[in-house]
């Protein structure tokens, strides 16, 4: 055969892209598993064969799943899952239906398509730092207290079209409730008016006494007091939420009375924005490649556009929708570059760091910490591979009975 | 046929049917002009602040137009100081030699590689190919752990680390990449193995029938590889922070980051004007290079469907 002999002529060809991927790519998968899995590893061979030593002689081994621990130990680790599963879960379906419509809309009419076209796609190639931070200032508050705060652009809008008001409900009610996860029990002894219910904290005190009974352990009176004072505390945290924009008397997006309710809101409104123009270039694109003849005979039978865009825009892009669904879900656990562009790399509004945190915030936060906390951050990395993992292999169950290939 | 059926309503109803068809497209054009505000806003806030000073930035009323001459004197102000705040000449020249090299790099191991894949047979050739389309699901931060740890062995990073070193750091990782690679191998697929043939029937090299036949035919997929690899440098913030300590070896991207703007000079309060001012110019570039090669960057993206 013509190309039988070309065997060791294809591996040159290959050589340079296979050795650079080999250290570059290959090799960091094998070796990012392995030290995630290593107690006390460092890169500096010195330093890690005095680890070595020293846990030899306390009789360690070398694998552990330490690391890992100290990743859901993190102090930020909650906020790291529920800020990324919020943008997955919030941003990513927004903005594939928004993508669809608007595609839809673009591909119905004829003139200035192309230069709409242009226009949507213009967030795809700017430099999303520089766009990340003119969104900061969109959102951001200037002027000084003793000058008079003054409004940015969005809180002018917000309040030029009166929905200022509703905002500044909502945002309360979202850091009411976020600052509530862990006072569940003082929610529950908290009435209507803030106060403290003292029958359902006695009610509660009541668990106490029939579990410590029930346990046959001794019922302690003091208890009964650091009880009370906790739900307090808890309390006090939980309403100093309450009407935080209320008694603010304006909305801080991103400032240094930003809350986790409106920094969230921020981030989805950026992830949004950010995302559709990618999206509706690939839905523009397959929308156009439908054939013709099902619209027509579509429109033979009189049949309803709604109908008609159920009926067969959707099924057709089917493959296509959920080739963005997996995409945008794995960029949604990758978010890190956007929030360093609307806060910083202190991850979160001034004063609170921390807040946006992110999955992938995480990884780079032990690998800035240096080289004594790499194999945590390689711990961090192989949990997000994971997760990616079970998206992709969900996303795909799930949706190959509905596909229409 | 659709044709016919629209006439035959038109004909039915002209007047109703005239109307309608009006608002649908009126109620269409809003709705897409709305979108495009949203999305033009972001870029007008930038360029708008960069044109006021800090007393219209703390204004109490917001304002939104700044006139033509006091902008253009506000803005002289902000963009000189924005340019020396990013260090703006040695960063863009720092971004051109790491995009330079990483771009030829990338493009030469790429062509290779997926003249490879898709022209010639080989053992294990499929496999290979698995093991590659495998990869591109690993998200890159198991690779930056690692890496990290490749170029502080061989002495690229740290302080240390002279200017090509950090060169060496910033481009050597990069220059190759799995998924241009099987986007070119696409590409190079549609090519008819009949010019192949030919090509040999004739006694014409692998190589020579590469460079004087594929290459050409697949120029545009090419130069779209290597316009979405320059601008993914330009936009690196992530790598280059890492790997460079020196403020002097800086990547435009995170020269605007990581460069503090505040009222006065002690001030903790952002001054927006100079910052927007500096992202007015990491930005602009990038929409010329858009605007001049829009058609090879869509292109591009929509066929290999990744984030530049």
């Amino acid at each position: 055969m013509l190309e039988g002999k070309n065997n060791w002529k294809a591996w040159l060809y290959l050589a340079p892209a296979l050795i650079l991927l080999g250290i570059f790519s290959f090799y960091p998968i094998i070796n990012s598993f392995i030290i995630a899995f290593i107690r006390d590893y460092h890169p500096v061979s010195e330093v890690f064969r005095q680890n070595v030593e020293n846990n030899q002689a306390l009789g360690l081994s070398f694998f552990t799943f330490k690391n890992f621990i100290t990743v859901f130990k993190n102090a930020n680790f909650e906020y790291a899952i529920k800020n990324t599963l919020l943008i997955a879960l919030v941003s990513v379906p927004i903005s594939v239906i928004l993508a669809l419509v608007i595609s839809v809309l673009l591909i119905s009419i004829k003139k200035l398509r192309g230069f709409f076209q242009t226009l949507f796609f213009l967030p795809y190639v700017t430099s999303a730092m520089a766009v990340a931070m003119a969104f900061t200032v969109l959102f951001a508050n200037n002027g000084t207290a003793s000058a008079g705060i003054s409004q940015g652009p969005i809180n002018s809008v917000i309040d030029s079209i009166g929905l200022k008001n509703g905002l500044t409900n909502m945002l309360d009610w979202m850091n009411y409730q976020e600052s509530g996860k862990e006072s569940w029990q003082a929610y529950i002894c908290v009435d209507s008016s803030g106060e403290i219910d003292e029958d359902k904290l006695s009610d509660k005190y009541q668990t106490y006494v029939n579990l410590q009974t029930l346990l046959d352990l001794p019922i302690e009176y003091g208890d009964m007091y650091a009880y009370q004072t906790y739900l307090a505390d808890q309390t006090d945290v939980y309403n100093s939420y309450r009407y935080h924009f209320r008694e603010l008397g304006y909305i801080d997006w991103v400032g240094a009375q930003a809350t986790w309710g409106s920094a969230i809101l921020v981030v989805l409104t950026y992830s949004i924005w950010a995302s559709l123009a990618f999206k509706i270039l690939v839905f523009t694109g397959g929308l156009t490649s439908i054939d013709k003849q099902y619209y027509d005979a579509a429109k033979i039978d009189g049949t309803s556009k709604w109908r008609t865009f159920w009926r067969i825009t959707v099924p057709m892009m089917s493959p296509l929708i959920v080739y963005i669904l997996i995409t945008s879900l794995i960029g949604a656990f990758k978010v890190y570059t956007s929030i360093v562009g609307l806060f910083g790399s202190g991850m979160g509004p001034a004063g609170s760091a921390g807040l946006m945190q992110t999955f992938v915030g995480l990884v780079y936060q032990y690998l800035n910490e240096g080289n004594e906390l790499i194999h945590v951050g390689a711990a961090a990395a192989v949990i997000l591979f994971t997760i990616i993992l079970i998206i992709t292999a969900l996303t795909n169950a799930l949706t190959k009975k509905r596909v229409h290939y | 046929m659709a044709k016919e059926v629209e006439e035959a309503v038109y004909f039915s109803k002209p007047g109703a049917y005239k109307f309608n068809r009006f608002l649908k497209k009126f109620i269409v054009y809003f709705l897409l002009s709305l979108v495009g505000i949203s999305i033009l806003l972001p870029f007008y806030i930038m360029i708008l602040t960069s044109t006021k000073n800090v007393t219209e930035m703390d204004a109490v009323n917001f304002i939104w137009y700044v006139p033509l001459k006091e902008a253009f004197q506000n803005g002289i102000e902000n963009y000189a100081l924005a340019y020396s705040k990013i260090n703006y000449g040695r960063s863009v020249l720092n971004t051109v030699i790491v995009a330079t090299i990483s771009t030829s790099g990338t493009i030469i191991t790429t062509i290779l590689a997926a003249f490879a894949f898709s022209r010639l047979n080989f053992k294990g050739r499929d496999f290979l190919f698995g093991v590659f389309l495998t990869t591109m699901m690993v998200p890159g931060e198991m690779f930056i752990i690692t890496n990290y740890i490749t170029v502080g062995k061989l002495g690229w990073i740290g302080l240390n680390a002279t200017f090509f070193d950090a060169i060496l750091a910033q481009t050597i990782p990069f220059m190759t990449s799995i998924f241009y690679i099987y986007y070119l191998r696409q590409t190079f697929r549609t090519i008819p193995n009949e010019l192949y043939y030919a090509a040999k029937v004739d006694g014409t090299t692998d190589f020579k029938y590469l460079l004087k036949v594929m290459i050409p035919i697949a120029s545009g997929t090419i130069i779209s590889i290597a316009i979405l690899n320059a601008m993914s440098s330009w936009n690196a913030y992530i790598w280059p922070t890492l790997v460079t300590n020196n403020a002097k070896y800086n990547l435009v991207t995170a020269a605007l980051r990581n460069a503090s703007f505040t009222v006065g000079d002690t001030g903790t309060r952002p001054d927006y004007t100079a910052q927007m001012a500096a992202a007015v110019m990491v930005t602009l570039p990038l929409l010329v290079v858009f605007f001049a090669l829009k058609k090879y960057i869509m292109r591009g993206v929509s066929r290999s469907g990744i984030k530049g």
